[in-house]
C-alpha cells in the first residue's frame, strides 16, 4: 500500500536545476533511504516532500491526497514530520519543553484557556508533558528533560528533535543526516530507535551519508546523482548496482 | 498532581504583590500618580513583551495602540456620552482589531521590514490623532474625560484598579507563555521552519501576539484617558514607543517579569532625572534622553537579554548541577 | 502649472536629500548587514557644527570641509567602538541597538546647542532664481547639485574602484571575503564614514533651506530608512529611486491633498509596497511555505 508518491518532481534555484523529474514512493511500514554524492539533490527532495520548499513541476501525494495547495504547517496535522541536517530545535526551551511543541498539531487549548489557566488547558498541558516523556524515554534522553536545551549535546539534541518529531504520531518521518556527528555507539542506538519506529507503523525517508546504518536499515534505497535518479533497490541490489559505483567512484566520497 | 505554581515562582509572586500592594501607604500623592503611570506603562510593555520577547517580531509603533485606547474612552465618552466602564470595554477591543488588520497586513515581514512598516503604522495613527478635528479634537485633543465611577477620586483606589489590572495582565500572561500558545511563539522566534514542520502556522501566531499586545495597550490606553482627563496626540508617538521598547529591552524582551522590571526602573531614573534637573538646572534639557540612549546602548551590548534574564542565568549557574548519568537506552 | 513645477522642485530636492540618507543606509547594510538607524543625526550634525563653526569667522568653505571631516570621524568612532560590539545576528537587537545610539547623539547634541533653532547662511545669495514663474531658491540648485555630486562619487566608488568591490564582496560572502584577506571591520568602518561624510554634506546642503536644530535628524533619518526598504535595501539605484519617488508624492502631497498629511501618504505608501512586495521594489523576494 503506497503512503507517499512522488511523480516528476523537478526543482530549479535561479537557473539551476537541483532535481530533475524524480518519482519514487514509500509504502506504508517501510524505510527508505535517499543516498547519493554531495549535491545530488537529496536534500532538496526530503524539502520539497516536507512542504518547506514548493516544487517547480511535479506531484507529490500523502495517502492519495495531493500535497499541492496544503500549507506548509498543515503537514503535520496530516502525519509528515521531519528532522532538520542542521539542528533547528528551540535551546531556550527545556528538552521536555521542545518535545511538547511537537505535540502542538494534536492540541487545541486556546489563547483564553490557556492564559486563564481553564482546567481544560491544563489536562492537556499534564497530557502533553506525559506524552512527551514516553518520547524521551523510547530515545534515551528522558534523564536530560528538565535541562535547557542548549546544554544538551549534538547527539543528545538529534535525538530530541527525533522525539519532537515523532511525538505527534506521524505516518511519515523524514529525516535529513540524522546520524551526522553521531559517533557509532549513538549511530547503532539511533538504528535501534528507527527500527521502533517502523514496528509502530511509522514509514521512513532518510538521507544519509552512513553506508553502515543504511545497508543495516533500510528497506528499499533510491540513488540520485546530479538532481536524477540513477537506481532503486534493495541494500543488496544498490551495493551491485555498477551506475551508482560509478556515481561514487567518480569523486573521493569519505562516509565517516 | 502538581501544584498550579512552583514555589519559586509564588514566592516572586508574593513579593510582587506585597510591594505593589504597600507601595501607596509610602509616598505622598505625587510618588502615588507616579505610580498609577507606571502601572499603565507596563500593561503596555507586558502585551509588548510578548510580541518581541516570545514571538521575536519588533514594534515601532506601541504608543499607537494605546493611543487608540485612550481616544476610544475620549471620544466615546465625551463626544457620544457613552458610560465610562462601557467604553472602557470598547477601548481594549478597538486597538486589539486595530492590531489584528496591521498584523494581518504586514504579517510576512521580517526584520528591518518589520520595524520599518510598524514605524510607519505608528506615524499614521498619531497624524491621523492630530488631523481628524471633528472626531479627536485635533492637536487640542479631547477635554473633559470623565473618571471612571467607583473610582472616580483618583487616588489610592484608581491606585488599585490599575495594579489589580497589572497583576490580571501578568497572570494572564504567564499563563500563556507556559502552555502551548506560548512554546508557539518561542518556537517561532527561535526557528520558523522548524515550527511550521510541527504544525505552527506561523503567521497566525504572529498576529496573535501582535493582538494580544494590542488589547493590553487599549486597556492601559483606555484607562489613561479616565485618569488623565484630557488627552492630545503628543504622547502617542515615536518617542513614547521608543519608550516602551527601552522598557522591555532593558527589562528583559523573553520575560513577563523583565518587563514588569524594565518599566519600573526606567520609570524610576525618569523621576529621579527630575529631581535632579531641579537641583542642578544644567541637567535640564534632554538628561534623560540622554540616559534613556545610553541605558539602550550599554543593554545591547553588555547584556543583549536583559536584567531578569541575566538574573536567572547568574542563578541557574550557581546551582548548576553536572549532567544528569544517562540511563540505559529504551527504558 | 506653475504650482505643478514648485511642487517638483520641492519634492526632487527634499527626494535627493532622502536618496542620500538611503543610499548611506544602504552602504553600511550592505558591508555588515546593520541598518543605522542613527544615520539622520549625521545630517543634525552636520548642518549644527557648519553653523557653529560660521560663527567662529571662519570662512565658509573651511567651515564646509571641517565638519564634514568632524562628522565623518564620529561616524567612525561609533563604528568602532559601539556598533562593532553589537550582536550581528540579530536584526532586532541591532535596530534597538542604533536607536540607542541615534536618540543618545540627539540628547548629547541638545546640550550642546540647546533646544533653539539655528539658521545656517546659504551657500550663494539669498536672492532666488526665477524663471517664468517659478521662483526656487539658489540654494535648492546647491541641493541638487551636491544630491548628483554625491551619487555619482557613491556610484564610482562602488563600481569602478576595487574598494568598491571589496565592499560588495561583503555583501555577498562575509566569510570568503575574510578567506580573501579583506578585513571585514576595515570594510564597515569605511561603510561608516562614507554614509557620515555623505550625510554631513546633506545636512550642511539642506540646513539653509529651512531652520536647523538639534531634532532635525529624526524625520529625514526616518524618510531616508524609508527610502532604503521602499527601495529594497541592496540595490543603490533602487534606494535612490524610491528616494525620489518620497520626495516628490510628499511634496505632491503636501501641495495637492494637506500638508498636515503628507508624512502619512508617504507612511501609508510604504506599508502599501510592501504588503504587495514584502522586500521592498528592489529586493530579493524570500520563498518557501515555511518562511524560508
Amino acid at each position: 500500500m503506497k503512503l507517499v508518491e512522488v511523480q516528476e518532481l523537478s526543482r530549479s534555484f535561479g537557473g539551476v536545476q537541483a532535481v530533475k523529474n524524480v518519482s519514487f514512493h514509500v509504502n506504508e511500514g517501510e524505510i527508505v533511504a535517499l543516498i547519493g554524492p554531495n549535491g545530488a539533490g537529496k536534500s532538496t527532495v526530503l524539502n520539497m516532500v516536507s512542504g518547506v520548499i514548493p516544487p517547480s513541476s511535479g506531484e507529490i501525494a500523502y495517502r492519495g491526497q495531493s500535497l499541492k495547495k496544503v500549507a506548509g504547517d498543515r503537514y503535520a496535522g496530516l502525519g509528515i514530520t521531519r528532522t532538520f541536517q542542521n539542528l533547528q530545535t528551540f535551546d531556550d526551551m527545556t528538552v521536555l519543553e521542545n518535545v511538547m511543541t511537537g505535540l502542538h498539531s494534536c492540541t487545541k487549548s486556546g489563547v483564553f484557556s490557556c492564559g486563564l489557566k481553564l482546567p481544560f488547558a491544563r489536562k492537556e498541558e499534564e497530557e502533553m508533558k506525559k506524552q512527551a516523556m514516553q518520547w524521551l524515554k523510547l530515545v534515551g534522553i528522558s534523564h536530560l528533560a528538565l535541562l535547557k536545551a542548549e546544554r544538551l549535546s549534538y547527539g543528545q539534541l538529534r535525538l530530541m528533535e527525533i522525539a519532537r518529531a515523532m511525538c505527534s504520531g506521524p505516518g511519515f518521518l523524514l529525516l535529513d543526516e540524522p546520524a551526522a556527528g553521531l559517533n557509532h555507539t549513538e549511530t547503532a542506538q539511533m538504528t535501534n530507535t528507527f527500527r521502533k519506529f517502523k514496528e509502530m507503523g511509522t514509514s521512513l525517508l532518510l538521507v544519509e551519508h552512513d553506508m553502515d546504518m543504511i545497508m543495516n536499515l533500510a528497506d528499499r534505497i533510491i540513488v540520485l546523482d546530479q538532481g536524477a535518479k540513477i537506481a532503486e533497490g534493495t541494500p543488496q541490489e544498490i551495493q551491485e548496482d555498477a551506475r551508482v559505483i560509478a556515481a561514487y567512484l567518480g569523486q573521493e566520497e569519505d562516509s565517516a | 498532581m502538581k501544584a498550579l505554581f512552583s514555589k519559586k515562582s509564588l514566592i516572586v509572586f508574593g513579593v510582587y504583590l506585597l510591594v505593589a500592594g504597600l507601595f501607596p501607604f509610602f509616598g505622598s500623592d505625587y510618588f502615588l500618580s507616579v505610580g498609577i503611570i507606571m502601572g499603565l506603562h507596563a500593561i503596555v510593555t507586558i502585551g509588548l513583551s510578548l510580541v518581541m520577547g516570545y514571538a521575536g517580531q519588533i514594534s515601532l509603533g506601541q504608543a499607537a495602540f494605546w493611543g487608540i485606547g485612550a481616544y476610544t474612552t475620549g471620544i466615546l465618552t465625551t463626544k457620544w456620552g457613552m458610560s465610562p466602564w462601557f467604553a472602557l470595554l470598547i477601548a481594549a477591543l478597538i486597538p486589539a482589531i486595530a492590531a489584528f488588520l496591521m498584523a494581518r497586513a504586514i504579517a510576512g515581514l521580517q526584520g528591518y521590514y518589520l520595524a520599518m512598516a510598524t514605524l510607519a503604522m505608528g506615524f499614521i495613527v498619531q497624524i491621523v490623532f492630530g488631523e481628524w478635528e471633528s472626531v479627536t479634537g485635533g492637536m487640542g485633543g479631547l477635554v473633559g474625560i470623565p473618571a471612571l465611577p467607583l473610582f472616580d477620586d483618583l487616588g489610592v483606589d484608581f491606585y488599585y484598579l490599575v495594579w489589580g489590572m497589572v497583576t490580571l495582565v501578568l497572570l494572564f500572561s504567564l499563563g500563556i507563555i507556559h502552555s502551548r500558545i506560548g512554546r508557539a511563539f518561542r518556537a517561532i522566534h527561535k526557528s520558523e521552519i522548524a515550527a511550521t514542520s510541527i504544525g505552527i502556522n506561523v503567521a497566525n501566531y504572529k498576529l496573535l501576539a501582535f493582538v494580544l499586545s494590542g488589547l493590553f495597550a487599549g486597556i492601559s490606553g483606555g484607562l489613561y484617558a479616565n485618569y488623565m482627563g484630557i488627552i492630545d496626540p503628543q504622547p502617542f508617538g515615536l518617542h513614547e514607543s521608543i519608550k516602551f521598547l527601552t522598557m522591555v529591552v532593558v527589562g528583559g524582551a523573553a520575560s513577563v517579569w523583565g518587563a514588569l522590571l524594565g518599566t519600573i526602573l526606567i520609570g524610576s531614573i525618569g523621576e529621579v532625572m527630575l529631581i535632579l534637573s531641579e537641583h542642578f538646572p544644567m541637567l535640564k534639557g534632554d538628561m534623560d534622553t540622554i540616559v534613556y540612549g545610553a541605558i539602550l546602548v550599554l543593554c545591547i551590548i553588555f547584556m543583549p537579554e536583559g536584567l531578569v534574564p541575566r538574573l536567572q542565568k547568574i542563578m541557574a549557574k550557581r546551582q548548576e548541577e553536572p549532567l544528569p548519568a544517562e540511563r540505559k537506552l529504551g527504558a | 502649472m506653475t504650482d505643478f513645477f514648485q511642487f517638483l522642485v520641492n519634492g526632487l530636492v527634499s527626494g535627493g536629500i532622502y536618496a542620500i540618507v538611503a543610499i548611506g543606509f544602504v552602504t553600511i547594510y550592505q558591508v555588515s548587514k546593520v541598518i543605522n538607524l542613527a544615520q539622520g543625526e549625521f545630517l543634525m550634525l552636520g548642518g549644527l557644527i557648519a553653523v557653529t563653526l560660521l560663527g567662529t569667522g571662519m570662512s565658509y568653505g573651511l567651515a564646509f570641509v571641517l565638519s564634514v571631516l568632524m562628522v565623518t570621524l564620529i561616524g567612525m568612532l561609533l563604528q568602532r567602538f559601539v556598533v562593532r560590539y553589537g550582536p550581528m545576528s540579530n536584526q532586532i537587537s541591532l535596530i534597538i541597538l542604533t536607536i540607542g545610539l541615534s536618540i543618545l547623539i540627539r540628547g548629547v547634541a541638545s546640550m550642546f546647542w540647546g533646544k533653539d533653532a539655528y539658521a545656517l547662511a546659504p551657500f550663494t545669495s539669498n536672492e532666488p532664481i526665477t524663471f517664468s514663474g517659478i521662483s526656487m531658491a539658489q540654494q535648492s540648485l546647491w541641493v541638487i547639485l551636491a544630491v548628483l555630486l554625491l551619487l555619482f562619487v557613491f556610484w564610482f566608488l562602488m563600481n569602478k574602484t576595487l574598494l568598491g568591490k571589496k565592499m560588495y564582496a561583503c555583501s555577498v560572502n562575509l566569510l570568503a571575503t575574510r578567506l580573501m584577506g579583506i578585513n571585514p571591520n576595515k570594510m564597515a568602518l569605511l561603510a561608516f564614514a562614507m554614509s557620515a561624510a555623505s550625510g554631513a554634506i546633506a545636512g550642511i546642503a539642506i540646513a539653509p533651506l529651512n531652520v536647523t536644530s538639534y531634532d532635525v535628524g529624526v524625520m529625514l533619518g526616518i524618510k531616508g530608512f524609508s527610502a532604503a526598504i521602499l527601495g529594497g535595501l541592496q540595490n543603490p539605484i533602487g534606494v535612490t529611486a524610491a528616494g525620489f519617488l518620497i520626495g516628490l508624492v510628499e511634496a505632491f502631497g503636501a501641495g495637492l491633498i494637506s500638508s498636515g498629511l503628507k508624512d502619512a501618504i508617504v507612511f501609508l505608501l510604504i506599508i502599501g509596497v510592501l504588503m504587495i512586495k514584502p522586500t521592498g521594489l528592489f529586493g530579493e523576494p524570500s520563498v518557501g511555505k515555511g518562511g524560508l
